[in-house]
């Protein structure tokens, strides 16, 4: 449900009013993307508990540092660049790597459609194919994943990308390409 | 090629040949999959009805593009708020080692939350010139230059005005009445436009149908309805008025100046936006208010701040707000202010013509007025250290540098 106070200001007036030490907004900013940071951190870990506590610590260190903070006019990549960066640092710190995610039966039911063509794949090979990608995640850059989830879950275009990465339009689009393979090849190889 | 509809150049017979990644960086597979639309769909059953040899690249592009889109195990709202009692418990304790920070209202997390649901329930864009609202062409047309020092002024309609001697009248509407000093006098059936009219050298306390509770400074028009309407809360504002806003969760209440527009729920807060001063403010003592110009289109501000407009130069200064709403207490509270700003409101407040050479008007001082006072000691006050010399010829106060 759309809160009301998205009419009322727009991501530079509330990222000011923080700043300044609002705490009304401070809390609404935490409410506004706390499941989208997750959804993104777990691009990177599928620890969820470690993507948790990233999350707590970067919400903590923003209202701790304000007043040495930055303006932004758009608060969700400013809040993803500083997850990323306190994640990867996390996995490096821990040495962990990424874990298998093990119960696909709960993923059976990602799969929404029921065109001719899904009833052909038979269920063992539906979860199998989920198990993949999960897995093959694991096989992406950083870099990759990131540009990864910009384009098919934030749906940004290329050219939005690009920006937001500083990546000049061609390699923002060889990384995509590159990442599919992989992704693509990794089905392969398992079939 | 085009987004939502059919695919521009791609033919369909091309979509035989494609790769799992080709799809993947297809506009139209993509948006097919992510925004469905009746031709898409269409479209894609009849691409899998010829039975085509990459029928597996094209489900495991879609599968992937789905599954990749929401994720496995979303925060369940206990994780939330887990999580969030984390944050602010950490954020209590470090508050108890901060010098005194602002001035906040310390709520609990559901607290707050409920408080963002219903307090704010903000539906209009409050700045278009298209919305020009009764209240600011009433304000417009029915402008009055009234002489200094006269009577104030209830307008209830074109041939019915109130007069009040007093120097301070207090006004209160309810449901059917409206209460003064003078006794009690009925409401009109339909909602009217009523102007309150304040000379300089007097003020008024008014109090709104709707419970809000509002100081008016010399020198200052309020214009307001007689009954507030089904979805906001409206007045305008020529002059400096204090205002408790009386919450109303379903309508959000609007202080029109001639270029500044405030917005505010269950707050209260200043505005001194007279129509002949560039100098405009806004102080908040408390709750939130967004302040909106031709120059800036929402400044969100916290308790103890002022937002300042001097001829479009916008300047956020944090403040102890009770020095700039000390004027209803009848007090006069100022810290470094330049002494042209104090004998500008001084002249106001008592409605007498006081005139500041430019040098004096520079010099800066703090200083705390009793305005119960008369003007003759106010002067002796202000003058006593002899940085300022102040003379009087015939009405006119004339203050000059010492020395």
């Amino acid at each position: 449900m759309r809160d009301p106070i998205d009419n009322f200001v727009d991501d530079s007036s509330l990222w000011k009013s923080f700043l300044a030490g609002n705490d009304v907004a401070f809390t609404h900013i935490y409410k506004k993307y706390v499941q989208t940071l997750f959804h993104y951190g777990m691009q990177f870990s599928s620890d969820r508990e470690l993507v948790k506590d990233c999350i707590q610590d970067i919400f903590i260190n923003l209202y701790d540092n304000k007043e040495k903070i930055g303006f932004t006019d758009n608060i969700k990549f400013y809040l993803f660049r500083i997850l990323k960066n306190h994640l990867i640092n996390a996995l490096k710190r821990n040495q962990t790597h990424i874990a298998f995610l093990d119960s696909q039966e709960k993923q059976a039911e990602a799969y929404t459609e029921d065109t001719a063509e899904t009833l052909l794949i038979d269920i063992e090979v539906d979860m199998y194919v989920k198990a993949t990608v999960d897995r093959v995640m694991s096989l992406l850059t950083i870099r990759q994943r990131e540009i990864i989830y910009y384009r098919f879950v934030e749906n940004m275009s290329i050219d939005e990308i690009s920006i937001l990465t500083e990546m000049n339009y061609q390699s923002v689009a060889n990384v995509i390409q590159r990442s599919l393979k992989k992704i693509r090849s990794f089905c392969k190889k398992t079939e | 090629m085009n987004k939502k509809g059919m695919p521009g150049n791609t033919q369909e017979s091309d979509y035989l040949n494609y790769s799992f990644e080709d799809f993947l960086q297809d506009d139209f597979f993509i948006s097919s999959v992510k925004e469905p639309s009746e031709e898409s769909e269409i479209f894609w059953t009849n691409f899998q009805d010829r039975g085509p040899d990459n029928i597996q690249e094209y489900v495991l592009a879609k599968q992937y593009l789905q599954s990749i889109a929401v994720p496995a195990d979303p925060l369940s709202d206990d994780e939330i708020s887990h999580m969030w009692n984390n944050i602010s418990s950490h954020r209590e304790e470090n508050k108890k080692h901060k010098r005194g920070k602002l001035l906040f209202i310390a709520i609990g997390v559901a607290a707050s939350i409920a408080v963002l649901v219903i307090s704010f329930p903000f539906l209009m864009d409050i700045f278009s010139h298209k919305d020009a609202s009764d209240i600011i062409a009433y304000a417009d047309k029915n402008k009055v230059e009234v002489p200094d020092n006269s009577e104030i002024q209830l307008v209830i309609s074109d041939n019915k005005t109130i007069l009040f001697e007093e120097k301070e009248a207090t006004i209160t509407y309810n449901q059917n009445e409206i209460k003064t000093e003078k006794g009690v006098l009925e409401k009109e059936e339909s909602v009217t436009i009523h102007q309150l009219i304040i000379p300089k050298g007097k003020r008024s306390v008014l109090t709104l149908s709707d419970g809000s509770k509002l100081w008016a400074n010399a020198g200052s028009r309020v214009i307001y309805p007689s009954e507030f309407g089904k979805d906001k809360r409206e007045i305008y504002v020529d002059g400096e008025i204090f205002v408790e806003v009386a919450k109303d969760a379903n309508k959000p209440f609007f202080v029109r100046t001639k270029d500044m527009s405030v917005q505010a729920l269950g707050t209260s807060f200043n505005v001194m936006a007279y129509e002949s001063d560039a100098l405009k403010r806004v102080v908040l003592v408390s709750g939130i208010v967004k302040v909106e110009t031709k120059e800036s289109k929402g400044t969100v501000l916290n308790p103890n701040t002022m937002f300042q407009s001097q001829g479009g130069d916008e300047k956020i200064i944090p403040v102890e707000a009770d020095k700039y709403i000390s004027w209803i207490k009848g007090l006069y509270l100022f810290r470094n202010e330049r002494l042209g700003v104090v004998f500008e409101r001084l002249s106001r407040y008592y409605g007498i013509k006081i005139e500041c050479s430019p040098e004096a008007s520079m010099i800066r001082c703090s200083g705390k007025l009793d305005l119960k006072d008369n003007i003759e000691e106010i002067m002796k006050g202000l003058s006593f250290d002899g940085k300022i010399i102040y003379s009087q010829d015939g009405n006119v106060y004339k203050i000059n540098k010492g020395q």
